[in-house]
């Protein structure tokens, strides 16, 4: 079932066409992975689909409603989320009333609020640090924070941006497990990653930018043997290891 | 239509001197984005530099410049190691407050040394006028705005003729790349800051001639200064005097026709309306 | 809220009030109260201008402007239309509230911010003084006289006292709107925009209704403040009420005691009020008196700015992690890496 429709999706600054008609459908309860070189335009697609940028054609449809044209607070309100490259936490806040904030977009009370903050930050290990600062946290601990905030915000849709840049490998697969409990309550994921190997290993479908047109889209495996993608992105070497 | 043609000529005389009185404030703006509320207090402190000179030696305005450009760019210097350089880091908001308090503390000075009255200076073309049929151009202010020309002329030479003026430009851009370019980022800063400070005095000291000065008339100076400055694009010399200009002919044409407070009112009418279509004014910053 | 915050410092603020209350029983001195009543009238002010400035961002320069509108409005209510000032002092309140609103929408709508929100409210500012002052149907810059009779029912006091108790109700009033908005959702919306606005908006904070808000609340408490201004001291003008004046007074307490804090604003308006009423029983002579303690007040402005960046809650704040056993606590918290 279609829960976001992008339909000839183009944004253009000045003369620089950063997306190009860009036509894709993500499924309910599935985790689609968006790749493509650096600077394919997949952050400002993020940027177009959660009202940051105004688009220059094409429309966007969230659950057969046109949320082209709302404000990034009425997104959020309909139930798309989004993490930011960089983290951004708020820095003079603790990590508590940051995710706080978040859970306010649907929790009908501060106490409320609370409630669902301190669920989020036991989802994301971070009870621990519930009174530390924005600033003093470390960057992996960032991560999960977004991560938490975001999630406060009960999404349908949660659209990631690169959530597994920067760290170890295990912590990419205690990510990878983190996605799966995502899904488990029944969030779709949109994830733009540079780590091929967990892009492919976690996402259902993907799709392949360059130069802010789509190149490709299917399965991990399809991508995988796309030759146009291997030009463009993965290099001549990349095989995909037999599941 | 007489009252018109009148108001505009005094309007655009004015005009270009407002426009003197910006072009300090623009340049600290421009380069070390720091709002001086204090600056139309420089500018009474050249006023009043320059009553003190006449007060005791009966010298012309123009001749105790001799006495005002030094005195003010020492001021200067002082004044931005101990107020400027240390806010710089700090929000709008502590530039406001320091500045303001600058300006209280100037202005109570002059006042505790020179009274609260009136002051004046008479030379011997204070009243003396150009009249065409029945409009009156004061020479008093002819010369001003002539000055002021010159000087926004010189400035404009300085900045962009000039090795300094070049730092200058480079670090109003980019502070990172003006190091890199091997430029002392924080001389130039001393000196433009103390360059911006000659330049609020010396406006001063020229308008004497016809002017008339009062301790407590800083904050309506740096208000107008601020205006121009919006109007004219922050940290622009052109757009000082595109600035000043625009706002000394629309002070003179409604003082003429209706009163000076409505003036007021359209003035701020006028930078209402700029900062709701174009905030960062008509023309571009001094790095550009 | 109130009611659910920690007992002591519930106690703690009671405490504060009842003093607070309480002083007319004790001063008796018509120069005192009037000192004093003057001192509340300005941290009142100050809290006022805080909800807009120190928790909203919005860093209002024009905020003198609905000082004027209430006490206009409620003193031209009661001259011409003889309605009495209490309900002239609500009208006044919800016009600067509209006015507040109108001015802030407009801004954010043209992405008017920042640093030029602050010229836009600056112009407002001076705009309506320029515009009151040559107004005759408000009696121009002359302004106007109101007699003290006896008569409660119109705001009029022959006592100080009465005075007194309302400006300090009206303090503590603000105190609490405060202490609720700090807590409340709109609270928290506020400090998300502070810290970063488009990512507050990324997680559902409608920032321009939010800021709409707290400045419509903020006007409004502060033209409530120019209506006892109006009735206390018996004069409006534009010299008075909608001069820069008032407005060094928001900025100076609020930004010295710590802005976007509770205490902040009165402590550092109370601080300012004591340095005067210091400065002006200092044997000076003459007229320079004034002057001096102006220099004064103005050197310890920039010594403010200059030491006390956070103002002096953040000052007493940092003192306070220095004690031993709160810096213990912080450990725990863990406010490290």
């Amino acid at each position: 079932m279609g829960l976001l429709k992008l339909t000839k999706l183009s944004k253009s600054f000045g003369g620089l066409q950063a997306v190009k008609e860009v036509n894709l459908e993500i499924n309910q309860g599935e985790i689609f992975g968006l790749i493509g070189p650096n600077g394919s335009g997949k952050t400002t697609m993020f940027n177009l689909i959660s009202g940051a940028l105004r688009l220059t054609e094409g429309s966007i449809r969230f659950r057969e409603e046109e949320i082209t044209k709302l404000k990034p607070h009425e997104i959020c309100k309909r139930g798309i989320a989004r993490t930011f490259q960089i983290a951004r936490p708020f820095a003079d806040v603790s990590a508590y009333e940051n995710v706080m904030i978040g859970a306010l977009n649907q929790a009908s009370s501060v106490s409320a609020a609370g409630r669902i903050a301190d669920e989020m930050l036991s989802l994301t290990h971070l009870l621990n640090k519930k009174n530390v600062n924005g600033k003093n946290l470390t960057i992996p601990e960032r991560r999960r924070l977004e991560l938490a905030r975001s999630l406060a915000t009960q999404p349908k849709l949660l659209m990631l941006d690169e959530p597994m840049a920067g760290l170890t490998p295990t912590e990419v697969e205690e990510m990878g497990e983190l996605f799966q409990r995502i899904r488990e309550m029944g969030i779709t994921i949109l994830v733009i990653e540079h780590i091929l190997q967990a892009v492919m290993t976690l996402s259902d479908r993907i799709a392949v930018l360059n130069y802010g047109e789509k190149i490709a889209e299917g399965t991990p495996e399809e991508i995988g043997r796309d030759q146009k993608v291997v030009e463009a992105y993965l290099g001549e070497e990349y095989v995909i290891a037999d599941s | 239509m007489t009252t018109f043609i009148q108001g505009l000529m005094t309007g655009i005389l004015m005009g270009c001197v407002y426009a003197f009185f910006a072009i300090g404030f623009t340049l600290v703006l421009g380069v070390m984005k720091v709002v001086n509320f204090a600056h139309g207090a420089f500018v009474v402190m050249g006023m009043y530099l320059t009553i003190f000179v006449f007060m005791n030696y009966l010298w012309d305005p123009f001749l105790s410049l001799l006495v005002v450009i030094p005195s003010m760019f020492v001021f200067g210097l002082i004044v931005f190691y101990l107020v400027i350089r240390p806010i710089m880091q700090q929000p709008l908001s502590a530039h406001v407050i320091a500045t303001i308090g600058l300006l209280i503390v100037i202005e109570n000075v002059i006042t505790l040394i020179f009274g609260s009255q009136y002051r004046t200076v008479t030379v011997p073309y204070t009243t003396s006028a150009i009249v065409v049929g029945s409009i009156r151009i004061g020479i008093a202010r002819m010369v001003a705005a002539a000055t002021s020309l010159c000087v926004i002329g010189l400035f404009y030479l300085l900045l962009h003729k000039t090795d300094f003026g070049r730092a200058v430009r480079a670090c109003a851009d980019d502070i990172e790349g003006a190091w890199g370019l091997g430029i002392d980022v924080h001389r130039t800063y001393l000196i433009a800051f103390g360059i911006g400070s000659v330049l609020a005095g010396v406006s001063g000291a020229v308008v004497m001639p016809f002017a008339v000065a009062s301790p407590g008339g800083g904050l309506d100076i740096v208000i107008k200064t601020f205006v121009i400055v919006i109007i004219g694009g922050m940290g622009s010399v052109g757009g000082a005097l595109l600035g000043g200009l625009i706002i000394g002919m629309v002070e003179g044409i409604v003082s003429a026709l209706w009163s000076p407070a409505i003036a007021i009112a359209a003035v701020f009418i006028i930078l209402i309306i700029m900062l709701a279509m174009k905030p960062e004014g008509f023309l571009k910053r001094i790095s550009e | 809220m109130f009611l659910s915050a920690p007992s002591f410092k519930r106690a703690l603020f009671i405490l504060f009030a009842l003093a607070l209350f309480s002083a007319p029983l004790f001063v008796k001195s018509d120069y005192l109260l009037t000192v004093l009543i003057g001192a509340l009238y300005g941290a009142y002010i100050c809290v006022c201008w805080n909800l807009a400035a120190g928790y909203a961002g919005l860093f209002s320069l024009g905020h003198q402007a609905f000082l004027g509108l209430g006490a206009y409005t409620s003193t031209i209510l009661f001259i011409k239309y003889k309605i009495t000032p209490w309900v002239g002092m609500f009208v006044g309140g919800m016009i600067a509230a509209v006015f507040a609103a109108f001015i802030t929408f407009v801004c954010y709508r043209y992405r008017v911010k920042g640093m030029f929100f602050a010229v836009a409210t600056l112009a407002f500012g001076f705009l309506l003084q320029a515009l009151f002052m040559t107004w005759d149907y408000v009696n121009a810059s002359t302004g106007i006289w109101l007699t003290l009779q006896d008569k409660p029912q119109n705001f009029f006091f022959m006592a100080r006292a009465p005075y007194y108790w309302i400006i300090s109700g009206l303090l503590v009033i603000s105190l609490l709107i405060t202490y609720c908005l700090e807590r409340s959702r709109l609270g928290y919306y506020m400090v998300a925009i502070r810290e970063d606005e488009d990512v507050a908006e990324s997680l559902g904070v409608n920032s321009s209704q939010s800021k709409v808000i707290v400045m419509a609340l903020s006007a409004f408490l502060t033209a409530l403040g120019g209506t006892f201004y109006a009735q206390f001291y018996l004069y409006v003008s534009p010299a008075c009420v909608l001069s820069i004046e008032p407005l060094i007074t928001m900025q100076v307490g609020t930004l010295v005691g710590g802005s976007g804090t509770l205490f902040g604003p009165v402590i550092g308006w109370a601080f300012f009020s004591f340095l005067g009423e210091y400065l002006r029983g200092l044997p000076l002579g003459g007229t320079a008196v004034g002057v001096i303690s102006r220099i004064i007040w103005g050197l310890s402005l920039l010594l403010v700015i200059l030491f006390l960046p956070t103002g002096m809650i953040g000052l007493g704040r940092k003192l306070v992690g220095l004690l031993p056993w709160m810096r213990k606590k912080a450990s725990i918290q863990g406010t490290g890496p």
